[in-house]
């Protein structure tokens, strides 16, 4: 029997061959792009599934109130909440805390890299899942000074040495000695530092003025995450009571507008739970998770309800079939499942299609990262999710048809398959294309809307140079003597050092004040050296760039852009040369020029007052102009950079480039681009299936009118003006919300473009042009038939 | 065999009733083979589908082999009536998609009939009325007269009681339609199949041992004589 749906199926499938390409193709699109999402989901459901107890671990998290009254609610908590709770409360088995590092440069003998370290309790890989292949879970975060690193990061400093027992020097912490590493890790984690450091080291750090004092603070609540362990007796209740009594212990004693409050977070609700600040690690956005399944569900649907429409425009043809079954002793439940298994067969073929999508979606990664997660592998599992997936797809797809086509009744079918009506009236369909289209064009307006935007700020100007410019990494190289070298290659014009690109972020922000009593201004900025300027074409309006000094490695002299001056109250550019300044409490410098204003952090964002300082052991990268972009000054510069960085991979950009992959947010708009595409396609399939289902029924219609005296104009007239109408509503929807989302998304950047009703035009007629090509064949060769022969045949 | 009492068909038509079918009272014995005429639209169809349980009548009651129809289960009204009856229809009314093989099968899956068996059985057919060599056509690839006769072996197939056909020959040509005839005898005299068709020709009518004439729904009840 089942052999028996099967072969008609697929002669059904190789007779009407654009129906089944509509079918299958617009199924597997929206199919792949659910199975990207599903692929998502799964990879972050994998997280943190290998520690032991987790139904028993907390995370403690804090509400915080501010002065203004503004609530948020923290991932983190005070490093000393802790201490209190296991001292006064017995709730606790075990505890473990993670102060995070930030980023820091570390250096062996023989490398120099940054990773991301925290310190963190013994306790470590008690609680947590963890698992050494070198040193002893109890001892290697016992003393200070000691680092525990990942398999990969010990392999990237240490290659396939032995790293227990070398010394990594850390920036602004010192020597570390490695203790351990952790073994192969069973899973993923939100848990993910490079490297871990033994919380005994923190006391010293903090005496030596290394670190800020946190160990001690409760009100730096942000410093660090805590964990604990619930004892078997404990209960969820009795650690949140414990906690909040801390809380109001804090309040009675600290009397001020601030409130403070903690709370517990269950570790499984950790991974795609609520969304907190200062998040620690990849845990998934819930709302974004959510997001994702409404979009793709939607694309999903509309696809699913292109095959419920072209089925109804094929009932014609599977009517009779349905009426001879049903004579030949088929019970109605045995017609259904032939329909089901037929819309399983589809979806089926439609998942082999959707694979080979996703494969290259996944392999051309046009969304990088950001869509595909890191390393993930499809799996047996993964393919038995997706298998589920698209036998859900073809019953959700066929029920619908399956059970309309089963009910035909024999003895109308046979005898006047035209009578037969399915879905009663029109309307329902005919709403559905409308939502179709107005969805397409509200995502197709979007698209270009923001591609736009993203390309004015990729392409104006953001008051600094540029064209020519060369970004090459510093490294450890000394600075000077680098400079100078590729300067003197022919075809650099001049070369300048900075911490930072222009153009993508401040490298630091600091406090500074003109008189030593005065409030300071918080102010963002650069360290650059005195080539720097003229390099980047920055325009002084007053002053002078760095004059040469001896570097006796204090900071002397500042330049400020002009939006500096109000802040500091400076009446004019001139009044501000040589007026002396205290930065950061400690230094005093002078000012020496003012440079007009740039956007110095891309156009989206608005110019704020802006330092240039002149630190030699902040510079990162050397900007060098050069006459032209030739392949020869490249090599050139390239050879000079080897003879000082020796076996160092050699990584030189063109700042222009830097800039526009940045800031054009290509990710983002080639999956709009993506989506709008796929919504657009779909909807266009199945408006050509309603086509083809409008003209076969009215194709006697057309015939007897022909046989009147209309003309192929008339018919033609006829036949599209009910889809155009259903067009022109989607648009009379879409303009205006499209209209809206576009001005609240522009709104956001400092620099924008205007949103310009030309271009929403462009996008509906573009539309509209695209709709009367997929229907005008179809529409012109039913006008055209020779309506004898249309009137036979009935 | 067959037992129509009181059956009354209408239509609702505006506030009134349009009657296709009125008091139609009609015994068939098995082995029968009976003709229903009358002119056009005068319910010959309708009479045969409601026989044949393809169409329910509006008021009336029915017993086909000592069961009340109206009184089983939709389900058992099925079963019933894939074991016992086959249909023929004007216009052949085969599936397109299939080859003449496996239209002929498709009652039988409907049966739950063995595969082994099923080939044997449509082996057996095809063997019978001499189209083995057509057998892996589609329909569109034969000609009306042997797409009627595929019609007829896939109505025989699972050895019904009864057949019904309605204008069986309507579009044949009379060579072919005499064929076909003569075939129904055959099934009626050697096979004891009991057959109701439907037909507008007086000569098609003669095969038969009985005529029910209808008229607006009625069974006309002149005395006639029925020539062998
Ligand atoms: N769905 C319906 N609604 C209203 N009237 C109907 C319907 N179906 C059939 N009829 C009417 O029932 C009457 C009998 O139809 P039927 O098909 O039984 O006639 P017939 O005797 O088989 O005619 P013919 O010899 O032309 O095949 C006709 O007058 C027809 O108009
Ligand atoms: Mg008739």
């Amino acid at each position: 029997m089942i052999r028996n749906y099967f072969k008609v199926a697929f002669r059904n499938l190789l007779k009407y061959k654009l129906f089944s390409f509509i079918n299958i193709f617009g199924l597997a699109l929206s199919m792949s792009i659910c199975m990207l999402v599903l692929l998502r989901i799964k990879d972050q459901l994998a997280y943190d599934q290998f520690h032991p107890n987790t139904g028993r671990i907390y995370r403690l998290i804090t509400d915080l109130r501010n002065r203004d009254g503004a609530q948020y609610r923290l991932a983190s908590s005070p490093l000393p909440l802790v201490d209190v709770l296991e001292k006064d409360f017995s709730v606790l088995e075990n505890w473990v805390r993670l102060y995070p590092v930030g980023v820091e440069r570390t250096v062996t003998a023989s490398k120099e890299l940054s990773i991301r370290a925290a310190f963190t309790d013994q306790s470590f890989f008690e609680v947590f899942g963890f698992t050494l292949s070198r040193g002893s879970a109890t001892t290697v975060l016992s003393a200070p000074n000691s680092i525990v690193l990942t398999k990969a990061t010990a392999e990237r400093f240490f290659g396939s040495k032995d790293p227990v027992g070398q010394v990594l020097h850390m920036e602004t912490l010192g020597d570390f000695q490695v203790a351990g590493v952790i073994g192969p890790v069973k899973g993923k984690s939100h848990i993910d530092f490079d490297a871990y450091l033994s919380m005994s080291s923190v006391p010293l750090l903090e005496k030596a003025g290394k670190r800020s004092p946190a160990l001690d603070q409760w009100n730096n609540v942000t410093a660090g995450y805590t964990y604990v362990v619930l004892k078997q007796s404990a209960t969820e209740k009795q650690l949140k009571q414990a906690v909040q009594q801390i809380a109001s212990r804090l309040q009675s004693d600290h009397n001020s507008k601030e409130r403070i409050a903690f709370d517990v977070q269950p570790f499984s609700k950790i991974i795609l739970g609520e969304e907190l600040f200062y998040s620690l690690g990849r845990t998934g956005s819930r709302g974004k998770v959510l997001a994702e399944i409404g979009i793709s569900f939607i694309i999903l649907l509309s696809a699913c309800f292109n095959y419920t429409n072209l089925s109804i425009a094929r009932s014609l043809s599977r009517g009779k079939e349905v009426g001879i079954r049903k004579v030949s002793g088929a019970q109605r439940f045995q017609i259904f499942s032939q329909f089901v298994v037929e819309s399983l067969f589809m979806s089926l073929l439609a998942l082999g299609l959707a694979y080979v999508f996703l494969k290259m979606i996944i392999d051309f990664a046009p969304f990088s990262d950001e869509m595909i997660p890191a390393g993930f592998q499809i799996d047996i599992e993964l393919l038995g999710w997706f298998l589920l997936f698209s036998l859900f797809t073809g019953l959700l797809a066929g029920v619908l048809p399956a059970w309309a086509l089963s009910s035909f009744n024999p003895v109308q079918v046979l005898k006047n398959l035209s009578t037969v009506r399915l879905f009663g009236g029109n309307r329902f369909r005919k709403g559905l294309i409308i939502a179709q289209f107005t969805l397409c064009l509200v995502i197709t307006i979007f698209t270009t809307v923001f591609s736009r935007q993203f390309n004015y700020m990729a392409n104006a100007d953001p008051g600094f140079n540029r064209e020519h410019v060369l970004s090459l990494p510093l490294n450890s190289s000394k600075y000077q003597i680098l400079s100078e070298e590729i300067s003197r290659v022919s075809g650099v014009q001049m070369a300048g050092a900075t911490s930072e690109h222009l153009g993508i972020n401040a490298s630091g922000h600091a406090p500074i004040k003109l008189q030593p009593e005065a409030e300071p201004i918080y102010i963002d900025y650069f360290d650059v050296d005195a080539n720097f300027i003229q390099v980047m074409e920055l325009k002084l309006l007053a002053g002078n760039t760095f004059p040469s000094v001896a570097d006796t490695g204090r900071e002397q002299f500042v330049i400020i852009n002009e939006a500096a001056l109000k802040p500091l109250h400076i009446a004019n550019p001139t009044d501000a040369i040589g007026k002396m300044a205290w930065l950061d409490d400690s230094s005093v410098v002078h000012i020496a020029g003012v440079v007009k204003n740039f956007y110095y952090e891309g156009l989206e964002r608005p110019v704020t007052p802006l330092l240039l300082r002149n630190r030699m052991n902040k510079f990162n990268f050397l900007a060098v102009k050069t006459a032209g972009d030739s392949k020869t000054i490249l090599q050139a510069i390239k050879a000079v950079w080897l003879q000082h960085n020796a076996g160092q991979p050699f990584e030189i950009r063109w700042l222009a480039d830097v800039l526009y992959e940045k800031r054009s947010a290509w990710t983002t708009v080639s999956m709009l681009g993506f989506l709008s595409f796929i919504a657009v396609t779909i909807a266009c399939l199945g408006l050509l299936g309603m086509v083809m289902y409008t003209t076969e029924t009215r194709r006697k219609e057309i015939g007897i009118r022909k046989v009147m005296g209309a003309s192929v104009a008339a018919i033609i007239s006829l036949l599209s003006r009910g889809f155009i109408k259903l067009i022109i509503i989607a648009g009379l929807i879409a303009l205006p919300v499209s209209y809206i989302l576009g001005y609240l998304f522009l709104n956001m950047f400092a620099n924008r473009i205007s949103l310009g009703l030309g271009s929403l035009i462009i996008c509906f007629f573009g539309l509209l042009l695209l709709v009367l090509v997929t229907i005008g064949s179809q529409i012109y060769m039913a006008a055209i038939a020779n309506p004898a022969k249309n009137l036979r045949t009935e | 065999m067959i037992e129509l009492q009181h059956i009354f068909k209408w239509y609702p038509a505006g506030g009134s009733r349009v009657y296709v079918l009125q008091d139609i009272n009609l015994n068939i014995e098995a082995g029968a083979f009976v003709s229903i005429m009358g002119p056009s639209g005068s319910g010959k169809s309708t009479l045969l589908n409601i026989i044949g349980m393809l169409d329910l009548p509006s008021e009336g009651s029915y017993r086909f082999l000592e069961q009340s129809v109206y009184d089983m289960k939709e389900k058992h009204r099925v079963e019933l009536y894939k074991k016992h009856i086959g249909f023929v229809f004007q216009s052949y009314h085969l599936i397109d998609e299939l080859t003449v093989y496996e239209n002929i099968e498709t009652p039988l899956l409907y049966q739950n009939v063995k595969s082994a068996e099923r080939k044997a059985m449509v082996s057996d057919m095809l063997d019978r009325f001499n189209i083995v060599g057509k057998k892996d056509l589609f329909p569109a690839q034969l000609s009306g007269g042997q797409q009627q006769l595929v019609g007829i072996i896939r109505a025989l197939i699972a050895r019904p009681k009864l057949i019904l056909a309605d204008e069986p020959t309507g579009n044949l040509n009379s060579a072919q339609g005499e064929e076909i005839m003569n075939l129904f005898q055959k099934l009626n005299e050697e096979d004891k199949v009991t057959i109701v068709q439907v037909t507008h020709s007086e000569k098609n009518a003669a095969y038969g041992s009985r005529i029910v004439n209808l008229l607006d729904g009625r069974i006309q009840h002149i005395p006639q004589t029925v020539h062998s």
